[in-house]
């Protein structure tokens, strides 16, 4: 056969064609689903969302650009240029085409394919892809992660969020330490409007609390002749909060606030405070003769185990503020068992299911201290090994497909095409008879 | 009846009218598209060829080789590492002046100067550095509030271009640094995301004036060393110091910075006793003078060249005089021997540069050099001095070109030639010149390896070599295995703009591509495989791009015998490397997803430059599917591969323009050129278009 008439290529989807009238229902769309067409659409659907969802970070910045385009929550985008809509039309959600593009590979490219070795090469790489994709939707799901900071010489056992925030609540001790903290948690306060209130009960406290007028972007101002609210807003000890405007590009900008009120039982108010994240002090009351605190700050993450820092140390290129390295020096704590790790850019610490990078460091000053970043991600090491896989797979199915392709357009091949031998038996081709 | 006899074939002479027609239409549209690309590639290049004006400055006379043999080996600590005074020189004069050399006339004859001798200028013959055309400036108009009228929008100007009066008396140089001076306040705490059109303009006259002001204390750095002090009447500080008035009366040359300087502290404290003028509350007389002129002295000598090494073993930096002597006149560091050394080589240096031609001169220079290396060295700095200094000289990438646009041309020719001896002459000169640009195309990019200990691609700059030669290895390979001409032919060309490209990035980017990389980025063995196969992915991309540009040309051209044989060659091959793209991408992309998690904690952000490496990913990905789908054929894929090289651009310069992200260190401004490319990727896609409907037209016409 000559390169002119070799048969049609990879089209597994035309034989269906012909006996569509015959086929039921369930057949047709199990067609549909594991077809190429649907692939098609959810990679050209996947390509446009990830363009637009690009260029958006120009104006919107990377998180509310993310949230908006790659969130599960999001199920319909309108892309915009600046502050114009681009497309009317809305586009579906990008993991909701991921779901489905999922899908259809499982069905096509793994299920509905032809299974012999010149295929294995895909047939593996469509597994690894898909086993890649789950690694990302796991992650979505389960990842946790949040800071740490670590003073020289010292332990610690929690971490911080970075985005969500809580209210803790707690009791002073004769000797002015804290006690272990009551929580409003994050899930209450999300629902919150600077309309709405909710009481708060706790088993350890006598009181109760109520948080109201709870704004998600907000800033503390100081109330002064020059410096008055303009919406009515409450001072309390001088202070008042005001609504800010998101601060879409940054995220961690963005500081919650609100007013809490301490009642008892009968419900006599007993104090008012006013909380704002940023603040780094707690706003204290008396209850009963006991002294109370009360913050609005990042959730706190307990750590199964303890860090301690013994160093942090880091340098910059010489007459430059490139950094030239960083490095941290820790030993893990968990049950009584203590483990060694160096953390420094790009080798981060692996330790019961979490992973600790080093994010920042300050080496100067009374007390160095390092940031470190700690993720929690059960699919962590699932892209990597997917990698592998896909990679050998993808390798061997294209070295075969070049060699199938080398044999038929050899020099020696064409002479024997233009001679009318038969050269290559089932090279690809890409014309259709 | 038959049906035949309804439809009858038409005449011969209508079918030759028919094919008649669309060759005119061909010709037609070939030479229109082809004048719009030649129309924006010269848009695209406007000023790159522009003649640069030959500077007459009477009695400029040059360096001699010797002086400027050692004068580059002197090393210097800049952008984070010790490097050759001559690579120095190489990225200061590009920032200034945004080219390596320029043309002075003097003695009816033309110097060409290039980065040493300017910068050996600029330090120890300020009187003539001042009339070199060292500023670049694209659009002089922003000039005419200053007073430097008539001059070419796109021009470079001298420092003495600034001496003009206006009828008060200001000069230009006045003007210009006052309203620099009061942008930045204006700008001052302003993110530059909201800067309005003004505020962008208004911040290009300050950066400009910043640049000249930095120049001017550039070249007034070793001012210190000329003994340049006016002279004064020291007994007057009689009563406040007497034993200072009695050192400083030993003073044998009293105009000389140097003598002063271990008294620095104590003059200080004496001049302030001194009578001032009761209205202004200032020195009076000479006193004033020679503070104004000590205090200049001094802080312009903290510009200029940072080549003392530092003398303590722990310190990392290196510092110009003045910095170095810092420490010593604000009182910090009292003990002013440890400097002495440096001090004394430079002034002998400086001092013999009155007269560059001099052995005194060569003496002198010679000997700073060989003790500011012989430190380094002892350090452990600056070891790479002589390997760098032979990359520049070997020029490894300006060969590679030469021989590419002469493989190009060879290969032009056999065009003409398909068979016979003048044809098998003719490949046999396109294979040896392309394959001598390859040598001295990996040479350069070895020799760069061996110099910065990395792997081949580290920074935007050296992804140009990279990827151009990335894709001249898939054009050769494939050239090996088909031996149609075609891709050797392409190999050249591509060459050609790779290596251009490699060259206007560097004059345009102005910063050392061989400094070292930050902490995120330091790691050979990600820089060795994520950057790399990312980057074999790019050039697989850019080579399906131009296969089907190629394509679409030479078949709107009609000058293809066996179109359906040559349809069919092409868009295997197209299919091939982008089957070669798929492959790279994926891994390189992945493996970027890898180094993140390892980096940041997570594998995949949505970052500008991860979505850009993951748009070729789904562009092949759809290529492939869309083709199985049945939904692709011939023109469909090369119309698709020629929007591919847009999509491979766009993630390879493109997302650095938008300014976010966590790749920042990739981040490049006024990559207009990037938007070029986009107009020229439309152009080829309309060609393909007219190109297909023309084929179905021509079928149809001969059908019928």
């Amino acid at each position: 056969m000559s390169e002119n008439q070799q048969p049609e290529p990879a089209s597994a989807v035309d034989p269906a064609r012909k006996d569509k009238k015959s086929v039921n229902w369930g057949t047709r769309i199990w067609k549909i689903i594991s077809g190429y067409e649907v692939a098609v659409v959810c990679l050209s659907l996947l390509f446009v969302l990830t363009f637009f969802g690009t260029i958006e970070q120009k104006w919107f910045g990377l998180w509310a650009t993310v949230h908006k385009y790659f969130d599960p929550s999001s199920f319909f985008v309108v892309p915009r240029n600046g502050m114009e809509k681009i497309i009317f039309l809305p586009l579906p959600g990008t993991y909701w085409v991921i779901v489905v593009l999922c899908i259809n590979m499982f069905c096509g490219g793994i299920i509905r394919m032809r299974k012999g070795w010149k295929k294995a090469g895909v047939l593996v790489s469509h597994f690894a892809i898909l086993f890649m994709l789950i690694a990302g939707a796991v992650s979505s799901v389960y990842k946790k992660e949040g800071h740490m900071l670590l003073y020289q010489g010292r332990k610690s056992d929690f971490a911080q969020t970075n985005f969500v925030f809580d209210i803790e609540i707690f009791k002073y001790n004769e000797k002015g330490e804290r006690e272990a903290p009551a929580i409003i948690d994050d899930k209450y306060l999300e629902q919150l409007s600077p309309k709405n209130a909710v009481t708060a009960t706790f088993e350890k406290f006598p009181f109760t609390a109520k948080v109201d007028s709870y704004l998600p972007e907000s800033a503390l101002s100081l109330a002064g002749p020059d410096n008055q609210p303009k919406k009515g807003e409450e001072i309390l000890d001088g202070f008042f909060l005001t609504k800010v405007k998101k601060d879409v590009k940054t995220e961690e900008k963005n500081l919650p606030g609100c007013y809490l009120t301490v009642e008892d039982p009968d419900g006599e108010k007993i104090q008012r405070l006013v909380l704002w994240a940023g603040n780094p002090y707690p706003v204290t009351f008396t209850y009963d003769g006991a002294r109370y605190g009360a913050t609005i700050t990042r959730k706190v993450w307990p750590m199964p185990f303890q860090v301690e820092l013994h160093k942090t140390v880091g340098e910059y290129h010489p007459g430059t503020q490139i950094p030239r390295w960083f490095q941290s020096d820790i030993t893990m704590i968990n049950d009584g068992q203590r483990s060694d790790h160096e953390i420094y850019m790009n080798f981060p610490a692996r330790q019961a299911g979490f992973t600790l990078y080093q994010a920042g460091w300050e080496d100067g000053g009374d007390e160095p201290f390092s940031v470190l970043a700690i993720v929690k991600n059960p699919s962590d090491k699932w892209p990597e090994w997917a990698l592998y896989v896909s990679a050998i797979a993808l390798g061997f199915h294209f070295i075969v497909m070049l060699a199938l392709y080398a044999s038929g357009n050899s020099p020696r091949s064409r002479k024997s095409a233009a001679a009318g031998k038969v050269s290559n038996p089932t090279p690809p081709t890409l014309e259709k008879s | 009846m038959s049906q035949q006899s309804s439809t009858p074939p038409p005449l011969p002479n209508q079918a030759q009218s028919a094919e008649s027609g669309f060759a005119t239409l061909r010709v037609a549209l070939v030479i229109l598209f082809l004048v719009v690309e030649l129309a924006i590639l010269a848009y695209a290049l406007r000023g790159v060829i522009q003649k640069d004006e030959v500077r007459k400055i009477p009695g400029y006379a040059p360096w001699s080789e010797e002086v400027l043999a050692i004068a580059e080996q002197i090393p210097v600590q800049s952008g984070g590492r010790v490097k050759p005074f001559s690579s120095f020189a190489r990225f200061e004069m590009l920032k200034y002046r945004g080219d390596l050399k320029m043309e002075i006339e003097s003695g009816g004859k033309v110097h060409k100067i290039g980065p040493t001798e300017w910068l050996l200028d600029s330090l120890f013959r300020p009187e003539l550095a001042e009339k070199l055309p060292v500023f670049r400036i694209d659009d002089s108009d922003i000039l005419i509030p200053f007073g430097i009228t008539g001059k070419e929008r796109r021009t470079r100007l001298s420092l003495t271009d600034f001496d003009v009066k206006d009828t008060a008396g200001n000069t230009a140089f006045d003007k210009l640094i006052d309203r620099g001076g009061e942008i930045l306040r204006d700008l001052e705490g302003k993110a530059a995301d909201n800067y309005t059109d003004k505020d962008k303009a208004d911040k290009k006259v300050a950066d400009f004036a910043q640049l000249v002001l930095s120049y001017k204390g550039f070249i007034a750095s070793l001012d210190i060393l000329r003994g340049g002090l006016p002279e004064v009447d020291v007994t007057q500080l009689a009563g406040f110091d007497d034993e200072l008035v009695q050192q400083l009366s030993k003073v044998s040359e009293p105009t000389n910075f140097f003598f002063w300087l271990p008294l620095t502290n104590r003059l200080a404290q004496s001049v302030q006793g001194l009578p001032r003028d009761p209205a202004t509350g200032q020195l009076s007389g000479e006193w004033r003078k020679f503070v104004f002129e000590f205090n200049r002295q001094s802080e312009f000598s903290k510009y200029g060249v940072p080549w003392l090494p530092p003398v303590s073993s722990e310190d990392e930096t290196w510092k110009t005089l003045g910095r170095k002597l810092d420490p010593f006149l604000s009182g910090t560091a009292p003990d002013f021997k440890p400097i002495l050394e440096d001090y004394r080589l430079l002034e002998q240096v400086a001092v013999a540069a009155s007269d560059p031609a001099s052995n005194k001169f060569l003496e002198a220079l010679t000997k700073f050099k060989d003790s500011t290396t012989e430190r380094a060295l002892s350090r452990g700095e600056g070891e790479v001095i002589p390997g760098e200094i032979k990359y520049y000289q070997r020029n490894y990438f300006m060969y590679a070109l030469v021989w590419f646009i002469i493989a190009f041309l060879f290969s032009a020719a056999g065009w003409a030639f398909t068979e016979g001896t003048v044809a098998k002459v003719l490949g046999w000169c396109v294979t040896v010149t392309f394959l001598l640009g390859m040598g001295y195309l990996m040479a350069g990019i070895i020799h760069r390896i061996f110099l910065t200990g990395r792997p081949p691609v580290s920074n935007l700059y050296e992804t140009i070599p990279f990827i151009t030669w990335g894709g001249l290895l898939l054009l050769g390979l494939t050239e090996l295995l088909t031996r149609r001409k075609i891709f050797i032919s392409l190999a050249s060309a591509v060459g050609v703009m790779g290596l251009f490209l490699a060259f206007r990035y560097e004059l345009g980017d102005t910063k050392d591509n061989m400094d070292p990389l930050r902490a995120v980025l330091d790691s050979n063995y990600w820089l060795a495989t994520h950057v790399v196969t990312i980057s074999i992915g790019y050039s697989g991309g850019l080579i399906a791009f131009f296969l089907s540009v190629i394509f679409a040309f030479l078949s709107l051209s009609g000058v293809i015998k066996d179109q359906k044989g040559f349809a069919r060659f092409m868009t295997r091959a197209v299919y091939g490397v982008t089957c070669f793209t798929l492959f790279f991408s994926l891994v390189g992309t992945v493996l970027g997803g890898i180094w993140a998690n390892d980096s940041w904690g997570r594998f995949w952000g949505w970052d500008p430059k991860e979505n850009g490496a993951l748009l070729i990913v789904l562009w092949c990905l759809i290529i492939l599917h869309a083709r199985l789908a049945g939904w692709l054929r011939t023109w469909g894929i090369h119309l698709l591969s020629i929007l591919g090289g847009s999509v491979v651009v766009f993630s390879w310069w493109g997302v650095n323009m938008l300014g976010v992200g966590l790749h920042s260190y990739g981040f490049t401004e006024g990559a207009k050129a990037v938007f070029y490319f986009y107009g020229a990727t439309v152009v080829a896609f309309l060609v393909g278009i007219a190109a297909w409907q023309i084929e179905k037209k021509s079928k149809l016409a001969s059908r019928q």
